[in-house]
């Protein structure tokens, strides 16, 4: 079937841009793209009054290239080198600005200039639309592409002069006054590249140059393309050099403000397919949500650009806990991966399968290490809550050692943490020094249950005190060197208490003040220290009973 | 809050007198500053939608900063869509690297922060010259009213010379540079300020001495030169810069109606240069000699030649050798600060 140019409407571009580009900022993520494929180096882009202006070093376009530039759904770029290959970014701006002027100039050509006047085919479809409504147009007489585009396109050619420059600057002219305000926010437009665009680490990053050297090191080894452009941000003179937004400080808050990334962990994403890419995450150490909710959890960048939004890729961890604890990229560089328009994500395709499927192991080996780290981090936690433990029953042993109910309680205890820590030990959850110290303290704890066992043997017995073995007390020792000793009581005993206040006790009175002593001053008491101190309260009472008498 | 200022555009009309300034006062002193410091300056100020200054400077220029009205009378409209298109085609013939226009009165851009575009004010740069081709008399305050027509603020030309000394107080305490020119174009028909504010007595001796001058306009002109090195030598030292003024330039500026004489007559225009250096510490505070300032000639520019000028007979004004480069190598700031 024969086709002819009003079977193509002009009104196609004005849809599809529409719908690819709904952010005004989307048309300088299309304009920036164009200058990475360029192989650009630098790219600045100049936000002024109702003006956007972005330069780039890159190879430029000669004369052909620039012709085909204008081409509607036709690209010569490679999806394997570049980012755009749809032919259609040109006109991203279409509904953002009245003109669209670029210049361009190869090493070898002179430069030249082309005019996209937008306002005008903007106006000639309005037209049309008001023609319809009114019944003034035949079907024949409605704007096809080519007369539009025809119509309202113009290729100039300059001299060195006018643009002396290898590079290609792009003009976005008479920017709608409804846009100006969002693009002329230095954040919001910042924010908008940062997560964007394929830009170096932070200086303020510390593990950013590990992670490039990583992702540059895997992508050469695969013969795949990964490149970083610098890019200058300039809003009404207010110019700063961007960077992909990751900071050390976007793990800490005021709460935890000694959080901070942990080494990153890096997987390479490989597939019967191929190499599709590689990713990294950075966890924090607190074991915390980051609290940089724009930057936590994970992206997926291709060719540096971004697909889609973090929170797309919460649902391949199964939950966010662990999602949130990462900040991290899934950086996709098979070439057959290919972004959709609006670059929410990729083309529907097999690879595209593929990919998630690889991506979702990947978030299980993510979620795995944060989980060994929060294993780990929980049994030093516990490792250190069992030494003090054992630390406060062996200042304590001696002074209960008469004491059976008190005995058993902390046998009960001690066996408890020493069958813990075993488990810890054997389950591998303690690394480095935490595993000897583990080790030492359920010997230590081994020791001081057999001293309770020999207590608890003679008070059945009702033998003389044994010779208790040094062995809790000098590990006790090793653990916590400045354990502090009871200070000397003026009074040992309830009876002493007694005598010292210079009352006369009777033989029976005596048998009965040591078993009150023993039920109820000594068994209350958590230590021999708070019974001293319990018997010198017990003593001031009394005195001054007599005094106030 | 409005404002509301009468200034008459026909000061803004460029003749051959200016372009000489421009050409042969100003450009060599700029290329100096740049050849010393091995750095190109970045221009802020009131370079009018041609830009002539600017196109003239361009080799010795990173950066322009301009600052623009829409209008300066009632009635009046100013394309500054076309300074932007200027300022943005030498940009894109990699003669600039920047340019941008601050739409509005400068008082209103300074004080305020903000412009009749919604633009902020940001000042970070170094290596600075600054143009203040104010052409009417600094010491006419601007009036700032409120939404109800009350006037709420008074600003004068040295209230936004204390900003931008305060601004690049700032940036030299950020090490961001601490070096610049400063030309300020004044209106000198008549002199509208408050002498008694003056305190220093070197300058107090000269008004002494020139208060015999009978022709107003001549008076005044002299009355402005003291007063504005006396009142900007302070401001600078307030802010910690050494100050060096080299020769006023005194020209006749276009024709206005002379509403006592019923004639034409020329404006009277003075070009103060400046040379700002942030004082470091431990050196010497740099006092220039008043005298040989305040007596020394006016540099005057023709349509052809700069020469040395004196347009009052009865008092002695002294000769000098005008060679601007012989001036820039022999200034205290050449020798000493720049170095």
């Amino acid at each position: 079937m024969k086709l002819t140019r009003h079977d193509i409407g002009g009104e196609l571009i004005s849809i599809i841009t529409k719908g690819m580009y709904a952010d005004p900022k989307d048309a300088l993520r299309e304009y920036v793209q164009n200058g990475v494929d360029a192989l650009a180096e630098t790219i600045s882009i100049k936000i002024r009054h109702n003006t956007i202006s972005i330069t780039d070093d890159g190879h430029g376009m000669d004369k052909i290239i620039m012709r085909k530039a204008i081409r509607v759904g036709i690209s010569d770029k490679n999806p394997k080198k570049s980012v755009g290959f749809m032919g259609i970014g040109i006109y991203s701006s279409l509904h953002l600005c009245d003109k669209l002027v670029i210049y361009s100039k190869t090493k070898s050509e002179k430069p030249h200039q082309l005019t996209l006047n937008f306002a005008d085919i903007r106006f000639d479809l309005e037209n049309q639309k008001d023609q319809k409504i009114d019944s003034l147009s035949e079907l024949e007489q409605q704007i096809d592409l080519q007369t539009l585009l025809e119509n309202n396109i113009e290729f100039t050619e300059l001299e060195d002069f006018e643009f002396p420059k290898t590079g290609t600057r792009i003009e976005m002219l008479g920017l709608d006054s409804n846009f100006f305000g969002t693009l002329s926010k230095y954040e919001e437009v910042s924010e908008y590249l940062e997560r964007v665009v394929p830009l170096p680490f932070s200086p303020e990053f510390s593990h950013g140059p590990k992670i490039q050297k990583y992702i540059l090191d895997v992508c050469r080894k695969h013969n795949a393309v990964f490149r970083t452009i610098d890019l200058l941000l300039d809003i009404n003179g207010n110019e700063q050099r961007l960077y992909r937004p990751y900071k050390d400080s976007d793990y800490r808050d005021k709460s935890h403000p000694d959080d901070f990334p942990l080494e990153p962990k890096f997987y390479e994403l490989n597939s019967a397919e191929g190499f599709l890419g590689l990713a990294w995450g950075c966890l924090n150490n607190g074991r915390r949500t980051i609290p940089n909710g724009k930057v936590r959890g994970f992206i997926i960048k291709k060719h540096g650009f971004t697909i889609g939004k973090r929170e797309d890729l919460i649902i391949h961890y199964g939950r966010p806990t662990y999602f949130n604890r990462y900040v991290g990229e899934f950086i996709a560089v098979h070439p057959k991966l290919l972004p959709n328009g609006p670059r929410t994500d990729f083309e529907h395709s097999s690879i595209r399968t593929t990919f998630y499927g690889v991506l979702q192991q990947t978030a299980i080996k993510f979620n795995k290490v944060a989980d060994e780290y929060q294993e780990h981090q929980k049994a030093e936690e516990d490792l250190f809550s069992a030494i003090e433990k054992y630390n406060e029953i062996t200042a304590q042993i001696e002074f209960f050692q008469d004491n059976g109910d008190k005995l058993l309680d902390f046998f009960q205890t001690l066996n408890t943490i020493s069958i813990t820590l075993k488990k810890k030990l054997d389950a591998e959850k303690l690394v480095g020094g935490n595993n000897d110290k583990a080790v030492e303290t359920i010997k230590g704890i081994n020791g001081l249950l057999e001293d309770i066992k020999s207590y608890l043997d003679i008070k059945k017995n009702k033998k003389k005190k044994p010779t208790v073995r040094n062995n809790s007390n000098t590990i006790a020792k090793i653990i916590t060197p400045n354990s502090v000793k009871p200070s000397e009581p003026s009074a040992e005993n309830l009876i002493e208490v007694i005598q010292m206040i210079g009352l006369e006790l009777s033989s029976d009175l005596k048998t009965i003040i040591n078993i009150i002593d023993e039920k109820f001053i000594k068994s209350l008491s958590l230590s021999r220290e708070d019974y001293i101190k319990k018997l010198n309260d017990l003593r001031e009472d009394i005195e001054e009973i007599y005094e106030s008498e | 809050m409005t404002s509301t200022q009468t200034s008459p555009s026909s000061f803004f009309t460029d003749h051959a007198r200016k372009d000489l300034i421009r050409r042969l006062w100003c450009k060599p002193l700029i290329k100096s500053l740049s050849d010393t410091l091995k750095k190109k300056l970045i221009y802020i100020g009131l370079p009018d939608i041609e830009a002539l200054d600017v196109l003239e400077w361009i080799d010795y220029l990173d950066k322009v900063i301009a600052f623009q009205c829409s209008s300066y009378k009632k009635g009046e409209v100013i394309d500054v869509a076309k300074l932007d298109g200027l300022l943005q085609s030498l940009e894109r013939q990699d003669k600039l690297k920047s340019g941008f226009v601050y739409q509005g009165w400068m008082e209103d851009i300074m004080m305020g922060g903000i412009s009749e575009r919604g633009q902020t004010y940001s000042q970070t740069d170094f290596l600075k010259v600054y143009n203040l081709d104010f052409c009417s008399n600094i010491l006419v305050p601007r009036q700032i009213y409120n939404e109800r027509g009350k006037i709420i603020q008074y600003i004068t030309k040295l209230d936004v010379i204390d900003k931008f000394l305060e601004y690049e107080l700032v940036a030299s305490n950020q090490g961001k540079g601490e070096k610049f020119i400063m030309y300020i174009t004044v209106n000198t028909n008549s002199f509208e300020g408050d002498l008694s504010e003056i305190k220093d007595s070197c300058v107090r001796k000269y008004l002494k001495k020139i208060s015999d001058i009978k022709k107003p306009e001549v008076l005044a002109t002299r009355q402005l030169k003291a007063y504005c090195f006396a009142m900007l030598s302070e401001r600078f030292k307030k802010y910690d810069f050494q100050v060096e003024f080299l020769p006023p330039v005194f020209y006749y500026g276009t024709n206005y109606p002379n509403k006592e004489t019923r004639k034409l007559q020329p404006h009277r225009m003075m070009t103060f240069t400046i040379l700002g250096s942030r004082r470091k510490a431990e050196e010497p505070l740099f006092n220039q000699d008043c005298q040989t300032f305040l007596n020394n000639k006016f540099i005057f520019a023709t349509d052809k030649v700069i020469s040395c000028f004196n347009d009052e007979k009865f008092i002695t004004e002294n000769d000098f050798d005008p060679d601007i480069q012989k001036i820039i190598e022999g200034s205290y700031s050449f020798q000493k600060l720049w170095k």
